[in-house]
Formats: structure tokens, C-alpha cells, sequence
């Protein structure tokens, strides 16, 4: 599972061992912002409000620099393996801008809460028409 | 000065934009373009663009309006020339409306203004023209009324307030001894234009702008005030519309709906937007302005005979009753409804989209004043989305595309329970104006809602009518209720947009907003009392309604099959438990990408045994306890593997930090003693070295599998242990395991390490 910042630096070390990767999105954002997930509601709101960020980052994907970290990862990965099979597992898997992203970056598969799975499944087909 | 193009004309048949220019125009603007090359009837106008609302807010007003002046003098000639009369002329004044319009259509979020126009001598001039001073003067206070409201900034100071326009109006009404509006004499219209002359000077301390340039002006850069006010922002904020977007303004020659009982106004869809049924439906008024019908203050009449036949069978009213009373406008107006009835049908075809449309009837005359792609409910975009493709008007694609993925939330969405809701009490019946089914407490206003819904209560919001203000509110809700307006009101199309159960128009309630209370079939119900609301039948009940799994239909079927056709990338779904993997499994999840196993600790037995566990002096002693653990753990997986026959399951390793697992409080902890058979202080003394300053980045994920790896050990033979059992029982098991947490290599290595020798012993064994 890569939810820490450094294992998507070493991604192609991980592969090597690891047959497949899943992008825990929770704890990577927390850890790549630096934010507390927790503790949020303190200020994320204002941010928001000042437009110093756009979205709750925990709530849609942050692709310009998480999203980065995720890319980084899954080419490092199939550097050393091919065929590494890879996918999502955090709140962002039933998110469709999200969804769109992982699409983009070819994921084999994302992973959501189960009412969140009809949304999952459009949002991949808009993905594909999209692209 | 540029030679930017600033202004686009429309009318008669010809267009300077299209609807290909919606950046451009707005909406509104490169609808009514198009509406034109289409041949359809509009009243002539121009367009002012969004880039100017830009301009606006980097330039400032003064420099925008000079920059603007010699364009909008040119093509109001244009509109002049078209309806053969001019603004500002004392005898033939031509009077025009002034809307916003951006790229997404924003319903009732900013504003518009009608009439514009007039002043105390063109007024008598209008007067004379149609030989109706009742309709001339009827028009000038409304237009003051608007005008002061919009432009001026004469609102309610608050909820409960009434509006200062309307409290001259209740004042002048009193002092008349009439009820309704319409008793009052023409002296008594020129009598109100006085008083709210007087009432905007003693507010603004200005006199209200005679001059019908001014009063244009005023109104031009109302619109694009509006365009950042606290509204607007918001709606923008739950859309992601940003706000570079800018609106444009539509400037366009009115025409009158409230000219006699030749004259009519209406809003309608050419599909029902709620249901998604392709049944053209609307609801329009005799001699009235448009807002009548979308404020809510008189019931609208139904535009075709099925739809008033329906509306009557609901509210209870005799056949012939509804022919007398509430003629449908297929029976009243046929001729005007035989071509109102091709324009939808054109358009629809057209747009090869839902058309939600605004038309006026001046004396005999039809004229489409805007259409646009309806807003729907999630039901309305899957069930519209199949029948046009069903009906050959859109390709799999777009119909796939039509569907915002998010919507599909309202049906999957509980329905109450089917005999529970038998038990219950229905209190009124109104409109089925947005379906779903919500309970909760009920609240008067919107802040009420908002603050309630903050503290983590489920309300319903009860008003009267809806307003715009109300927006926060009716997004803080469950669902919402009104006692006035139709199926085009506010309230309905709003909530409609959000996907929110809505009941509108339940005229039989009494809502006293100063009390607090709220009359229906002779209950008198106060704030915070339950009730729930039926917004696919228009039902309201007394109480709460426990509700069930919604029922997924063929459409919506059929819609999921086509999205799997189109996609590549798979979706998994996070289930812990046999539940949640079957409910998954029936919404098409192909496999669990993330079984946590943390939750399944708490059960029961298990707890007390993880307990001993983390309290154990040594790894014999964990070891002891995990022994205990293993068989709950494995009976766990194969209850989540039998259910995902076939399809791979990802099982997590213990994730978080130990600390989760012990209680905090005293009473738990002095349980816990008991049951171990341990001192307090010594659990307290643990539960103290298990405290981290930053769990989140503490002793938790592969770290523990690496401190603790007989816990890893334990978890990889319930893993391996179910999948073999299973197997034996022919079920096709596909486990993955995932170690949580890895930032070093050699921290994944180690835990691979373990895993493998595991499976390897546990292979022998058996």
C-alpha cells in the first residue's frame, strides 16, 4: 500500500518485491500536505474561503501535487514491473474528477465505499469518453 | 476608444451571436440567438457580454458603462425599429427587461428586472396606448417595487421581516378595507406609485431615477453587482463555477402577459423533470407577469388537460369544478397551446436535450422569452438519458455523459419503509416536486436550518415560499416543505437541482413564522417537532418513518451495463464485513480493493483476547492471544470471501496504532482490570506508555507488523487459512495482501518475509 510520500520516490525498489499497488489517497494527502485529516475543521474552511486552496483536498484529489506523487509512483513501479497491477483505496476512489485522474494516470482499478460504486462505475466510462 | 465587441443583437428571425457563443452570451444570451435563427418567436434585444462583467470588475463602472454607451444606444434603435416604438417616448414607449445570464444557468440567483422604462409621464402615455390604465399602472409600481428591491437595495431586513414594498401594499390595502391585490382601484395604483416613491427617498435618500437611461444604467450594473453577491457566491461555491466566469446581460423589449384575459405567462418542460417522463407538462397563469408564476403567490393552472386532470384528481376538485375553475391551457387558449406545443417539440429536437422554457401571450400573441436544458433530478437524467437514446435522438456516448455520476446518489437512496409508512399519518398533501424521503425536525427559516443541521440534527425546513435566501437552508436539510407555489416554483426547482425531497405547495398548512408553528388537519406542530415528507407522491406525515433500500429499475440497469461497455479501468469497492461486500456486489463492484481488518477486532470475544495481547510482557504472551484471536479472524474472511466468489479481495494488515484499541476512561478501563484479572494502575500504566504525541505518523501500519510480527504471522494464516477452506468447499477465492504504511524497502521486504513463510508452513500443514 503507498500511502507515505518516500514509497512512491522508491516506487521501482518496491516493485521489485510487491505485486501490486494500492494508492491509499487518506493518508498520502495528510502526509504530502502535511495536514492533520483530523484537525481540518480548523482551518481548511478559511482556506477555502481565501481561496488559498480551491477543494478540500480529502475530498477531491489534489492532482497538481498529490496527483504528481501518484503518476511518480505508478511509472516507477511498472519500470521494474511491467504488469504491476495498480489502484486506489481512498475516499477519492468514488470522486469523479478523481476517478478521471486515476484514469489518466492508468490505473487498473479503484477502490470506494459501496454506495459509492454506480458513481465509481459511470465516472470511469465519462473517463474513458473523455480521454 | 476599442473596437472590441461589446454588444450582440437579436430579433425578427436574425442574430448576431448563436448558441454556439454560451462562454460569450450566457446562457440565456446565445439561447435566445439561437432561438431566433431557429424561426422561433423572441422579443428583440441585445446581449451584453461577459467579458464586460470582467471589465466591470477591473475597469470600474464608470469607465465599463462609456466604453458601452455608443453600442447599447445603437442596437436599442435596432429593438426600437423592431417594435415600432421608442424608450423613453412619452406616447409609444417601448419598455424592455433586464437579465443576467452566465455559461451554467444559476435558477433565481440573480436577478431581474421588468418594465423598465417608465416614469409619472410615460406611465399615462402606456396607459393611453393599450386604453388600460389599471395594466399601465400595475406596471410602473411593480417596476418600482423591482427596481427598489434589486437596483436600490429596499429588502426585508430579515426572515421574519416582511418586504418594506409589500408592508406599503398591506398598509394602503387596510386603510382601502380590501383583501386582495387586485381590488384596488387605478387611484389606488397611482396612490401605491407615491408611497413607494417616498419610501425609496426616505431610504436612499435619493429620488427614484425618472430618467430611462439612468434607470437603464442603474439596472446593467445591478446585474453585474449581483454577479458577487453573497448568493451568487455560494451557488457558485456548491457548483465549482469559478468566478472569472462573469455574466452577461440580456436587455431585451418586454412583452405583457397581464394585458387581459387574452394574455398569459408560463414556465415548461418538455419532459417531466422530476420523474423524467417524456410527457411535455407546465403550469401557466391568465393575465399575469412571469414572476407570478415562479413566486408562488397564485397557483398556477396547468398547461396541457392530462396535466390538469391529474393536478385536480390530487387536490381533490370535481371535473367539472377544474373545466369552471382551473381550465388547463390546451382548453382555454388552443390555438396559442397548438403552437406553444411545435415550439417544444422543435426545441427539444433542436437541443436533443430536456428544455426547460419561459413564455409570455400578449393579447393573442405567443413569444418565448428563454429556454435552456432543464435542471433534473438524478431519476430524470438516467430515465431522459435512456429514452433518448431508446428514442434515437442521442448516441450511447452522450447518453452516458448526461448523467452527472454524483446524482445517481438519489436512487440509490432509502425509501421509507413500506409498512411503516402505511401506519403513518399523512397531515397535508402538496406537490410531488422533488422525490425522496426525509424526516426530520422541523425549522421556520434558514438559518434555523443551517444552525440545527450544524449541531448534527436532521431537520425539514417549513416555509411558506422559498426565496433565494434560502439556499444555505434548503442545502442544510433533509427535505423541504412549502405551503405555496408550484412545480416550477422556487422551492421545486431549486431542490430539484440539489436532488433534495421537496413537497411544495401544501396549501392546507397555516405557518406562522413569528410563533413558530406550523396548522396541519387540525395538529398544531411546533419547531423540533418530527415529521417526514413523501417527495415522489406529495405526502406529509406526522413523525418519524423508518426507511429501506431503494429499488433499482431497468433504466437505471441498462445505464450501468452501457457505462461498463465504454470504461477499462475496474472498480472495487472498501468492504469490511459479508454485509457490505453483498451490498457492493449488487452495484457491480468487482472485487474488494480494501478490507480493513481493525474493525473486526471490536467484536464480541475478540476485544478482550486483542486486549490481553497488547497488555502481554512478552511475545510468548502475545502470542498466547493471538492464538485466541486467529479462529474469529479466519471466520471473518470466509464470511467476506464466500460472498466475493470469484472476485479478488484485498485484505489489509492491522493498520492503526494499539492505543485504539484500549479504553480511555476510567470505567473501561477499571471493566477491563476486572475481566483480566489485573490491577487498575496496571492497565492505566499501559494505556499510558500507548499514548503517542502524533499517532497519525506514530507506532502504527507495517510498523507494528515489524515490531510485533507474530501479529502479521496471525493475520496472514486467518487470510490463507479461510482461502484453503474455502476452496476445499469449491468457491474460487482470489486474496491479495497489503502491508499498510511502507516507506523503506526493507520494511516491505521484512513483512513480505513473514507472509510468505507463513503461507509456505500453513501449506505444509495442510
Amino acid at each position: 500500500m503507498i500511502e507515505v510520500p518516500r514509497a512512491t520516490l522508491i516506487a521501482d525498489q518496491i516493485a521489485e518485491n510487491a505485486e501490486f499497488f494500492s494508492f491509499g489517497t487518506n493518508d498520502l494527502t495528510q502526509m504530502t500536505f502535511g495536514f492533520s485529516r483530523d484537525d481540518i475543521a480548523s482551518f481548511v474552511p478559511e482556506y477555502i474561503e481565501k481561496k488559498i486552496i480551491e477543494k478540500d483536498p480529502f475530498q477531491v484529489l489534489d492532482q497538481e501535487g498529490v496527483g504528481q506523487l501518484i503518476k511518480l509512483g505508478v511509472e516507477k513501479g511498472r519500470s521494474t514491473r511491467s504488469d504491476l497491477k495498480v489502484g486506489i483505496c481512498g475516499e477519492h476512489g468514488g470522486e469523479p474528477s478523481s476517478i478521471e485522474f486515476c484514469y489518466r494516470v492508468g490505473m487498473n482499478y479503484v477502490s470506494c465505499s459501496p454506495f459509492r460504486v454506480p458513481i465509481a462505475r459511470l465516472a470511469a466510462a465519462q473517463a474513458a469518453l473523455k480521454s | 476608444m476599442d473596437n472590441k465587441k461589446r454588444v450582440y443583437t437579436f430579433g425578427n428571425g436574425q442574430a448576431e451571436g448563436s448558441a454556439g457563443m454560451r462562454n460569450l452570451l450566457g446562457g440565456k444570451g446565445a439561447n435566445l440567438a439561437e432561438m431566433n435563427l431557429l424561426g422561433i418567436p423572441v422579443p428583440p434585444g441585445f446581449t451584453i457580454t461577459t467579458e464586460v462583467c470582467t471589465e466591470y470588475y477591473t475597469l470600474g463602472k464608470d469607465k465599463v458603462v462609456e466604453l458601452l454607451k455608443p453600442e447599447v444606444e445603437k442596437a436599442m434603435e435596432g429593438v426600437e425599429k423592431l417594435m415600432r416604438s421608442k424608450f423613453g417616448d412619452k406616447k409609444n414607449p417601448l419598455l424592455v427587461s433586464v437579465r443576467s445570464g452566465a455559461r451554467a444557468s444559476m435558477p433565481g440567483m440573480m436577478d431581474t428586472i421588468l418594465n423598465l422604462g417608465l416614469n409619472d409621464e410615460i406611465v399615462e402615455g402606456l396607459a393611453e396606448k393599450t386604453g388600460n390604465p389599471r395594466f399601465a399602472w400595475d406596471s410602473y409600481r411593480r417596476f418600482i417595487q423591482m427596481y427598489g428591491d434589486v437596483v436600490l437595495g429596499l429588502k426585508p431586513a430579515n426572515k421574519n421581516d416582511v418586504d418594506p414594498f409589500e408592508a406599503v401594499i398591506e398598509q394602503l390595502k387596510e386603510e382601502r378595507g380590501v383583501k386582495l391585490d387586485t381590488e384596488l382601484t387605478v387611484d389606488d395604483l397611482k396612490e401605491l406609485v407615491k408611497r413607494f416613491k417616498a419610501l425609496v427617498a426616505e431610504r436612499t435618500g435619493k429620488e427614484f431615477p425618472l430618467s430611462v437611461y439612468e434607470q437603464l444604467w442603474g439596472a446593467i450594473c445591478a446585474v453585474f453587482d449581483s454577479w458577487m453577491n453573497e448568493r451568487a457566491i455560494f451557488y457558485r461555491k456548491m457548483e465549482g463555477i469559478p468566478a472569472e466566469w462573469g455574466t452577461a446581460v440580456t436587455v431585451q423589449a418586454m412583452v405583457f402577459g397581464n394585458m387581459g384575459n387574452t394574455s398569459a405567462t408560463g414556465v415548461c418542460f418538455t419532459r417531466d423533470a422530476a420523474t423524467g417522463e417524456d410527457v411535455f407538462n407546465g403550469e401557466y397563469l391568465i393575465n399575469a407577469q412571469g414572476e407570478d408564476v415562479v413566486a408562488g403567490i397564485r397557483t398556477p393552472l396547468q398547461i396541457t388537460k392530462q396535466g390538469s386532470q391529474q393536478w385536480a384528481k390530487l387536490a381533490g376538485i370535481s371535473e367539472e369544478e377544474r373545466k369552471e375553475k382551473y381550465p388547463s391551457m390546451e382548453e382555454s387558449l388552443p390555438q396559442i397551446y397548438k403552437e406553444l406545443n411545435e415550439v417544444q417539440e422543435k426545441l427539444e429536437k433542436h437541443y436533443k436535450d430536456m428544455q426547460d422554457m419561459e413564455f409570455t401571450v400578449q393579447e393573442g400573441k405567443l413569444w418565448l422569452l428563454q429556454t435552456r436544458n432543464a435542471k433534473r433530478t438524478g431519476t430524470a437524467m438516467v430515465k431522459t438519458a435512456i429514452d433518448m437514446l431508446h428514442q434515437g435522438i442521442i448516441d450511447e456516448q452522450t447518453a452516458l455523459l448526461r448523467v452527472d455520476p454524483l446524482r445517481l446518489d438519489e436512487l440509490l437512496h432509502p425509501i421509507f419503509d413500506k409498512n411503516a409508512v402505511k401506519k403513518a399519518k399523512v397531515i397535508a398533501k402538496g406537490l410531488a416536486a422533488s422525490p425522496g424521503a426525509a424526516s426530520g425536525k422541523i425549522v421556520f427559516n434558514a438559518d434555523d436550518a443551517a444552525e440545527w443541521a450544524a449541531r448534527g440534527e436532521k431537520v425539514i425546513m417549513v416555509r411558506i415560499e422559498t426565496s433565494p435566501e434560502d439556499l444555505a437552508g434548503m442545502a442544510a436539510a433533509q427535505g423541504i416543505l412549502t405551503a405555496r407555489g408550484g412545480m416550477t416554483s422556487h422551492a421545486a426547482v431549486v431542490a430539484r437541482g440539489m436532488g433534495k425531497c421537496c413537497v411544495s405547495g401544501a396549501g392546507s398548512l397555516k405557518i406562522d413564522y413569528t410563533q413558530k408553528t406550523m396548522e396541519a388537519d387540525g395538529i398544531v406542530l411546533k419547531e423540533g417537532d418530527y415529521i417526514s415528507l413523501n417527495g415522489s407522491t406529495g405526502d406529509v406525515y406526522l413523525g418519524q418513518i423508518p426507511t429501506q433500500e431503494a429499488e433499482l429499475d431497468a433504466d437505471f440497469a441498462e445505464l450501468m451495463t452501457l457505462a461498463d461497455k465504454y470504461s477499462s479501468m475496474k472498480v472495487r469497492t472498501n468492504a469490511d464485513t459479508p454485509h457490505d461486500a453483498a451490498v457492493a456486489r449488487k452495484f457491480g463492484a468487482v472485487g474488494i480493493g480494501l478490507c480493513r481488518t481493525e474493525h473486526m477486532f471490536f467484536e464480541g470475544m475478540k476485544i478482550k483476547a486483542m486486549r490481553e495481547m497488547i497488555l502481554a510482557e512478552n511475545e510468548a504472551g502475545r502470542r498466547k492471544a493471538l492464538e485466541k484471536i486467529l479462529p474469529y479472524q479466519q471466520a471473518d474472511f470466509e464470511g467476506i470471501f464466500e460472498v466475493m466468489d470469484g472476485f479478488p479481495v484485498t485484505v489489509r494488515l492491522l493498520d492503526p496504532p494499539l492505543h485504539e484499541f484500549v479504553p480511555h476512561d476510567e470505567k473501561g478501563q477499571k471493566e477491563m482490570a476486572e475481566a483480566m484479572g489485573l490491577p487498575l494502575q496496571k492497565i492505566q500504566q499501559r494505556v499510558e506508555e500507548l499514548h503517542e504525541q502524533n499517532p497519525m505518523l506514530g507506532h502504527r501500519g507495517c510498523r507494528l507488523g515489524n515490531t510485533y510480527p507474530e501479529i502479521t504471522e496471525m493475520q496472514t494464516r486467518a487470510i490463507l487459512g479461510a482461502a484453503l477452506k474455502l476452496k476445499s468447499k469449491g468457491i474460487k477465492i482470489i486474496p491479495e495482501i497489503m502491508v499498510p504504511l511502507v516507506g523503506i524497502k526493507k520494511e516491505f521486504l521484512e513483512q513480505e518475509r513473514i507472509i510468505r513463510d507463513t503461507a509456505e508452513k500453513l501449506f505444509a500443514e495442510k
